[in-house]
């Protein structure tokens, strides 16, 4: 083997690619479009949901003028319920007051102009005010499950929040007018808590955890950036592999370059020392394309070790694709038809393989192949690795099978390559 | 005192998928001399090129380069030898330049002499003007040109040259075969692979004439037209050839033997003072119009003709 030709082969296809504009676009063009589309399309926090609620009073004591909570008070409080995200505060209802026309509301329900319809029942302020039970009926917008078992969530929360809140008020009334005096020492307290017993017989609460990296747009942007630089190491890797031999021969120039003084590592290098630095190229156009938009993308290989992994894991990436691509090559007759193929091959398993789509989105038989593949589990952990700022223990598990993975995918590769290079001759 | 052998050549055979291309091919070119490979496509001239560069492995048989053995030593003779195939060989979005460099890089030269040479090569063949422009804005003369400096990039005693003119307009032709006759007065030993006998015959010191993979005729060119006898031969030329003007023309030929393409018919004759009024005659007879008639020597194609009762295409 023969440095200065390795080099100069690696030179070589280095100029001429970057003189390819069809190869330019797929390397740094293509990243750059679908990122784009992806940070304007897909790389969005769900939006908060509103629900649209019509409101009946049934409620013949609602406008009497000395009750202390009626049922416009609780549409009053409706109506500015908010929740705060990236773009500010989201009114989480929209409230029709319909008076007391209840057909009117279930009309609207069902035509879907309304998502639910709360009807306060008579004597709800009355009741809701003096301490007695104030009930109200709940019609919640069938058909589409998922809008259905939000709507229901968000009314259930919201009522059960009131709830709370009214029997909390009615306690402390109670603890003010107790006559204190006559009761034996604590017996007060324990009264107090008996009832508040009474009120929460199991008291929980539900916190919602994101995690830190996926919340917001910087974190979906990041979990995207590294799904491109995946997807990148895919499809290129496969069509440079593929290409390999069969576009040299396309050209008529592989008996002349096996004239020299070279050997088939020799070639073989040089063409992988020249893709792996477009494999580079590109990962690079993803990830500052990523941070130019403001994805989080961590790299501080000083004081992580993990990230010191990263360009080894790409390094992986790259060799385990172009092994996968010289595979290809030995069924392709041209070089069109080898990048085609290439194309053919990587697009299905972008998206079988959770590069790109989420391993959830999966089948699950899917699911258990895109687990198994090692590309998904190098990509897997550079998104732990970069975007959820993962230690060493996400990278050094799947270390030894994907070694393993390249070292088979890269060595079959080379097989593939010496027949093919010898069919050429 | 012998001459010293540049290539050696033994007994070679070429099997390709049950075909043989080469049956059995011997001769030696010596150093310093143009050695013709003359024959028509499929005779096996690249086949043969192509194992003496090293880039295919002979069935049996054996080859030397420079005293090395082409299947044993092949990253020696590829080093020592400098192989020009038909085919453009530069990359075509590169410039002049850039071409070089990789291929002075290939044969391992350090940047500073691949510059240097590359330079003098590139005066050499005349394209040192445009070596920066884009070799796909070449025309095909240019191509094969600079075809010829990269051959010639690691300074090769033996050079190989496989129909380095094919597809070339008659000027590109002639400024090729002056590049090639430059190389031999700097005493290289050059194989040169060809179809048109013309080259062969200008260029060659000997000729070997090849025919379904195996050599049928070796010697000077002189020599090898003068296999064919002392025939004269008289060209008559027509408007269109027919088969009855063929018919006419081979009963006064020798032999009966004639050459002919659409517009022309080659026909031999030790009088050819007595035979040229008759073939006039035969000519006006089988109703065909007369350009020209002349009488000449033999050519290497009249040698092939004499060989395998084939014209060389």
């Amino acid at each position: 083997m023969g440095l200065r030709a390795i080099l100069a082969i690696a030179e070589r296809d280095v100029r001429s690619t970057a003189k390819d504009k069809m190869a330019l676009f797929w390397i740094v063009a293509f990243p750059i479009f679908m990122l784009t589309m992806s940070f304007l399309l897909w790389a969005n926090p769900m939006p908060p949901v509103t629900v649209k609620v019509g409101i009946v009073y049934e409620d013949t004591t609602v406008n009497w003028g000395n009750l202390t909570f009626t049922a416009k008070n609780i549409t009053d409080i409706m109506k500015e319920v908010y929740v705060e995200t990236e773009e500010g505060k989201v009114k989480v209802f929209n409230v029709v007051e319909y008076g007391n026309k209840t057909d009117e509301a279930l009309r609207d329900l069902k035509a879907g102009k309304l998502d639910a319809v709360v009807v306060y029942l008579d004597r709800f302020s009355v009741n809701a005010s003096y301490g007695l039970s104030a009930k109200a009926e709940i019609y919640v917008r069938g058909g589409d499950a998922y809008t259905e078992q939000v709507t229901r969530a968000v009314l259930t929360q919201f009522f059960d929040e009131l709830s709370d809140r009214i029997a909390e008020a009615r306690i402390e009334v109670m603890e003010q007018n107790f006559p204190e005096d006559q009761l034996p020492p604590g017996q007060k307290q324990m009264i107090v808590e008996w009832m508040k017993g009474l009120a929460w017989p199991v008291n929980t609460t539900i916190e919602t955890v994101t995690p830190e990296t996926l919340m917001g747009k910087a974190g979906l942007r990041g979990w995207f950036t590294i799904a491109m630089t995946g997807v990148q190491l895919l499809m290129s890797g496969l069509a440079i592999g593929a290409t390999m031999v069969v576009e040299e021969r396309d050209r008529k120039t592989l008996r002349r370059l096996m004239a020299a003084p070279i050997g088939p590592w020799d070639l073989l290098l040089g063409k992988t020392l020249s893709g792996l630095v477009w494999l580079g190229i590109s990962s690079l156009v993803c990830i500052g394309y990523g941070l130019a938009w403001g994805a989080r993308i961590y790299w501080h290989p000083l004081e992580n070790p993990a990230h010191a992994l990263v360009p080894v894991l790409l390094l992986m990436g790259g060799l385990m694709m172009t092994g996968l691509g010289l595979l290809i090559s030995m069924v392709a007759k041209t070089s069109k038809g080898a990048s085609g193929l290439a194309t053919a091959i990587g697009f299905p398993l972008m998206f079988l393989t959770g590069i790109w789509m989420p391993k959830w989105m999966l089948p699950r038989p899917l699911r258990v192949f895109a687990n198994c593949f090692p590309l998904t589990m190098i990509v897997d952990a550079l998104r732990a690795v970069m975007v959820f700022d993962a230690g060493l223990e996400a990278v050094l598990p799947v270390l030894p099978w994907t070694i393993l993975a390249t070292l088979v995918f890269y060595g079959l590769g080379v097989l593939a390559y010496k027949v093919v290079l010898r069919r050429s001759l | 005192m012998g001459r010293e052998v540049a290539v050696s050549v033994r007994e070679l055979v070429k099997e390709y998928d049950g075909t043989l291309a080469l049956r059995g091919v011997s001769f030696d070119i010596y150093k310093g001399e143009v050695f013709g490979l003359l024959g028509p496509n499929g005779a096996g001239k690249t086949t043969l090129m192509n194992i003496l560069a090293g880039i295919l492995l002979p069935t049996s048989g054996k080859a030397e380069v420079l005293g090395h053995d082409v299947v044993r030593e092949s990253r020696a003779v590829r080093a020592l030898v400098g192989f020009c195939p038909q085919e453009t060989v530069a990359y075509e979005e590169l410039n002049a330049m850039e071409n070089m460099m990789f291929y002075a890089g290939l044969y391992g030269l350090p940047r500073s002499e691949a510059k240097r040479r590359s330079k003098e090569l590139l005066e050499f063949v005349r394209l040192l003007d445009v070596a920066k422009k884009p070799v796909r804005e070449f025309s095909g003369g240019m191509k094969r040109r600079l075809n010829l400096a990269i051959a010639l990039i690691n300074d090769p005693e033996v050079l190989l040259l496989d129909e380095p003119t094919t597809g070339l307009d008659p000027r590109a032709r002639r400024d090729a075969w002056h590049y090639i006759e430059g190389l031999k007065a700097e005493g290289r030993t050059i194989l040169l692979a060809t179809h048109y006998m013309e080259e062969a015959d200008r260029l060659s010191d000997r000729v070997a004439i090849m025919d379904l993979g195996r050599v049928i005729a070796l010697d000077t060119p002189e020599a090898l037209k003068k296999s064919v006898g002392e025939l004269s031969v008289i060209e008559v030329h027509v408007e269109e050839a027919s088969e009855a003007l063929k018919e006419a023309l081979s009963a006064l030929s020798e032999n009966g033997k004639i050459l002919s393409g659409e517009d022309y018919v080659r026909l031999y004759t030790r009088d050819p003072e007595a035979v040229l009024p008759k073939a006039v005659e035969a000519t006006l007879r089988a109703g065909a119009k007369v350009i020209s008639v002349s009488v000449s020597e033999p050519t290497l194609e009249d040698v092939f003709l004499k060989l395998t009762g084939r014209r060389l295409e």
